[in-house]
Formats: C-alpha cells, sequence, structure tokens
C-alpha cells in the first residue's frame, strides 16, 4: 500500500519509519530534512503529498523553539494543528486518499479528576493552552470532514510515549503512559483495516499502556474493528502513580 | 463599560463601536484597517498577540466582531486566513482577556455552522454545527475555544449567531430582492446588531457560556430569538417590513 506521512522527522515518525517500509511503499515528508520536504502550511504542498497515496499519517506538529518568543511557538502550534489538518484533509479528500490517520492526544481529556475513568465517549475538557486547544479543535476538523467523507479521518488518540526498555527505574508512574513501540503497531493496525466503527462516521480511539487501574478506556480500541491491544505495560513502575 | 470593538472599521463593526458609544460605553475600536470615526482607536494585526495585549489596557469587555475577509485575507491558508487569523486571533484575545481579568466577551458566529439549508424548519441554538468550509469550520472551532476558555478560567462568553446583515441606514444595503422578495430568515438589520451586543455585555447570563440567535422578527421565522428575548431582552426594532408587507 502506498503511504505518506507528514512530520516524519518526529520521534513517533523515526520509530514508525523502518516498520512501515517493511511492508508498504512510503513516503516520509517532513517540513525538513527528509527527501520530499513538505509544509502542511501550504496547499500545494498537500496536494502533492497525497496525490496516489492510499493512505496518509499525520504527524506533524510544532515543537517549542528557543529561538522564538512564546506568542511565536503558539502560533507555529495552532497553525501547524490547524491549518496544516484543514489543508491535509481538504488534498486528501480531493486526491481520493482512502483514509487519514491523525494523531492526537489524550491530554484533551485534562480536565476531569484523575479517579475518572474516561472513554471516547467523554466530552473533551482541554486546557487553554494554545497546545491543548490546538489538538482538541483539530480533532473537530477530522469530524466536520468525516461528514462529508464518511470514514476519511481516524483519529487515534496516543498517550505520553516513552520507551519502557530506557525507563529510569525512579520515574514517576503516569496513567497516560504508552510505550513509542505500541503506537507504531496501532499504527500499522489501522493501516490493514478496511472500515471503520460504524457508530459514526469518524473513526476516533484512545490509547494508552493497558494498565490495572487505567485511566483511559481501551474498550473502544480493543473490542472494535481495531481490535487492537497494547503489549507493553508499565507494572514496574504502577506503584510509583504520584497521588 | 469600556468595550474594546474589534473589527471596528468593518461593515458591522463600525455601526457596533457608533451606537456602544451612544450607549455612554467607552468604546476602543481596533482593526487592521484605518479607523476614521472613532476617537480612541487603533490599527493592530490579532497576528500579533502583545498589541491585542497592549490593547485591552483598562477594558472591561470586548465585542469580538474581527474576522478575515476576502478584502482582508492574503490567501485561504495564509496567516489572514479563517484558521489563521480568524481562530487564532481569537486564541490571543481570550489569552489576553484572561490576563487582563476582563470579565465578559461577545463572539460573533455564524448561522451557517448550524446550517441554512432545509434539513429542518426550525432550528435552536442547541442544535449541533455542521460545519462545511474553512469560514464554518472556523467559527465553529472559536466557538469551542470560547466554551474551553469559560469553563477554565473566570469569564463570561455569549455567542451571537446571525447571517446575512442589511440596513436600512444606507440605499441599496437592503439586502433584499428588487422585487419585494422576503428578506432571507437569517436576515438581521446592523443597528439591532449593535443592540445585541449591547445587551450581551451588559446582561446577567444563566450561565458563562450562552448562545443567542440574533435576527429580525417576522412571520415564518426558521432560527427562534426567544432566547435572545428571554434572557437579554432583545427585541428587533428594524424588521424590515416594507420589504415583506404587501
Amino acid at each position: 500500500m502506498k503511504v505518506a506521512i507528514t512530520g516524519a522527522g518526529g520521534v513517533l515518525g523515526q520509530a514508525l519509519l523502518p516498520r512501515l517500509a517493511a511492508v508498504h511503499e512510503v513516503s516520509p515528508t517532513d517540513i525538513i530534512g527528509t527527501n520530499e520536504p513538505a509544509n502542511v502550511l501550504i496547499p500545494e504542498d498537500m496536494s502533492r503529498l497525497c496525490a496516489g497515496n492510499e493512505m496518509v499519517i499525520r504527524l506533524a506538529q510544532a515543537c517549542g523553539r528557543v529561538e522564538l518568543s512564546d506568542a511565536e511557538n503558539e502560533t507555529a502550534v495552532l497553525d501547524t494543528r490547524l491549518t496544516g489538518t484543514y489543508n491535509l484533509l481538504e488534498a486528501a479528500a480531493e486526491a481520493g486518499v482512502r483514509q487519514v490517520i491523525q494523531i492526537s492526544d489524550v491530554c484533551v481529556y485534562s480536565g476531569y479528576p484523575k479517579e475518572i475513568v474516561v472513554s471516547e465517549d467523554f466530552v473533551p475538557l482541554p486546557d487553554t493552552s494554545a497546545v491543548q486547544q490546538s489538538i482538541y479543535l483539530s480533532e473537530l476538523i477530522a469530524r466536520a470532514f468525516s461528514r462529508s467523507n464518511p470514514g476519511l479521518p481516524l483519529t487515534l488518540r496516543l498517550g505520553t510515549l516513552v520507551e519502557s526498555a530506557k525507563l529510569p527505574t525512579d520515574a514517576v508512574f503516569d496513567p497516560s503512559w504508552l510505550d513509542i513501540d505500541d503506537a507504531v503497531d496501532a499504527i500499522l493496525r489501522a493501516l490493514d483495516i478496511e472500515r471503520y466503527d460504524p457508530i459514526s462516521n469518524w473513526g476516533l480511539y484512545n490509547l494508552t499502556a493497558d494498565q490495572p487501574r487505567h485511566r483511559f478506556s481501551l474498550l473502544k480500541i480493543k473490542s472494535g474493528v481495531l481490535g487492537f491491544q497494547p503489549q507493553r505495560d508499565f507494572a514496574a513502575w504502577i506503584s510509583s502513580e504520584a497521588s | 463599560m469600556r468595550i474594546l470593538v474589534t473589527g471596528a472599521a468593518g461593515y458591522i463593526g463600525s455601526v457596533v463601536a457608533r451606537d456602544l458609544a451612544l450607549q455612554h460605553h467607552a468604546v476602543r475600536g481596533v482593526d487592521i484597517r484605518p479607523l476614521a470615526e472613532l476617537t480612541d482607536s487603533r490599527v493592530i494585526d490579532l497576528n500579533n498577540y502583545d498589541a491585542v495585549y497592549e490593547a485591552l489596557e483598562g477594558i472591561d469587555g470586548i465585542a469580538h466582531i474581527a474576522w478575515p475577509t476576502t478584502n482582508t485575507m492574503d490567501s485561504a491558508s495564509g496567516e489572514h486566513s479563517d484558521l489563521g487569523v480568524g481562530v487564532r486571533g481569537t486564541f490571543h484575545l481570550l489569552k489576553a482577556a484572561v490576563e487582563r481579568g476582563i470579565e465578559r466577551v461577545v463572539f460573533q458566529s455564524t448561522i451557517n455552522i448550524t446550517g441554512p439549508g432545509h434539513n429542518a424548519w426550525r432550528l435552536s441554538e442547541d442544535e449541533l454545527p455542521q460545519p462545511s468550509g474553512s469560514y464554518e469550520v472556523g467559527k465553529t472551532l472559536a466557538e469551542e475555544m470560547c466554551r474551553s476558555f469559560t469553563r477554565v478560567h473566570p469569564l463570561s462568553i455569549a455567542v451571537i449567531r446571525f447571517g446575512g446583515v442589511f440596513t436600512l441606514e444606507e440605499e441599496g444595503h437592503e439586502y433584499a430582492y428588487p422585487d419585494r422578495h422576503p428578506i432571507p430568515s437569517t436576515c438581521v438589520e446592523r443597528r439591532d446588531i449593535a443592540q445585541a451586543y449591547h445587551l450581551a455585555l451588559t446582561r446577567p447570563l444563566p450561565s458563562h457560556f450562552e448562545i443567542f440567535h440574533i435576527f429580525h422578527e417576522r412571520p415564518g421565522d426558521r432560527f427562534p430569538i426567544e432566547k435572545a428575548k428571554r434572557i437579554l431582552g432583545y427585541q428587533p426594532r428594524y424588521n424590515g417590513e416594507e420589504l415583506w408587507r404587501r
């Protein structure tokens, strides 16, 4: 299958690329540093990226840069997620891309107390930072496109990416942790499914490590059409969860 | 009340600024274009957070009207676009409002997000937004951002939704067809918008986030204004009856 990636130069992109390239024909792009530079803020770049590809994985996000002011960093964060997502989905719909996998974040639930187990059925309560607003609002862009293009966006809300093999033994457990290998596995799995859960025209799934006393319900991603079961847990760290 | 009006040079903003001043508010107008008629006005770009923060000094409430239009937009995805300065400008304004301790904002949205199509005959403010196109998506996102800010911060926001804007003050802007075709139900006269801003900035709100339809009044309306009448005391005065009465 022909798959394009935006933001391929990031941490998740770098973990994903070799495993993706082993089974699919991949066009990795990023704003700099890849063979095919592509800027999600430029509609023509997104049209070129989508042409001829069956799937697109959207990883692009702005990272804070020390040489920029706070306001400039916020602008980059908002634009990359909002204008960038809109440009990509518009180009994907035009080019007949089958699916765009949007990588989102379980931080959209940050307004809930830690004792509450949240599922996709809970209304998101993001804070008002540029990061959380851009993540939450970009999901709504996906939802808007899912009405005119049913099934085009599939949104994976990932937890905080960690590498369990490199995790210090004294790290304080966070129930949003997700091993990066499980994130990669889930994206590969999402590429293989032919359809999305029929509850709406928009595939939306939470994914964190599967833990006892979990904070994010994995029922939908485990039992729906994705049928995905994360493999890495953090049993050695669970007892350290901050109260 | 000391009120900042964004987009104060525009077709709606200029009348809102004028009429708020007539209601004895101290009005400061900002716009990306030059402003002629206000004593307190500044030319700022909502892309510039520092300029937004500066403009809010001494302000109690905000009438947020500014939005990129085909006149000011540089491209569909450039800086001055719906998802660019439209949504981001709203972010800057809300963030600066919180920093300044401002407690009331009125955000101008559009009836287009719940759809002027004929899927249903009467649509309330509770209708699910179904935006398509970058303008409608941008306004929907900005409304949701307003909702988040009111949940997290001590800030109340009234969203007002309307569609086409006519005026009976200037010839040629009646927004009606020459053959006495009735004006669409999505329309409102400019001075009634100004009335709505005054009310939405000053009246108590039942919760920190409320959405109001603001339209003219006529038989067969599709977008009821009962909520604005009941909670804000809104009463449209310019219903263009001569445009739809025989």
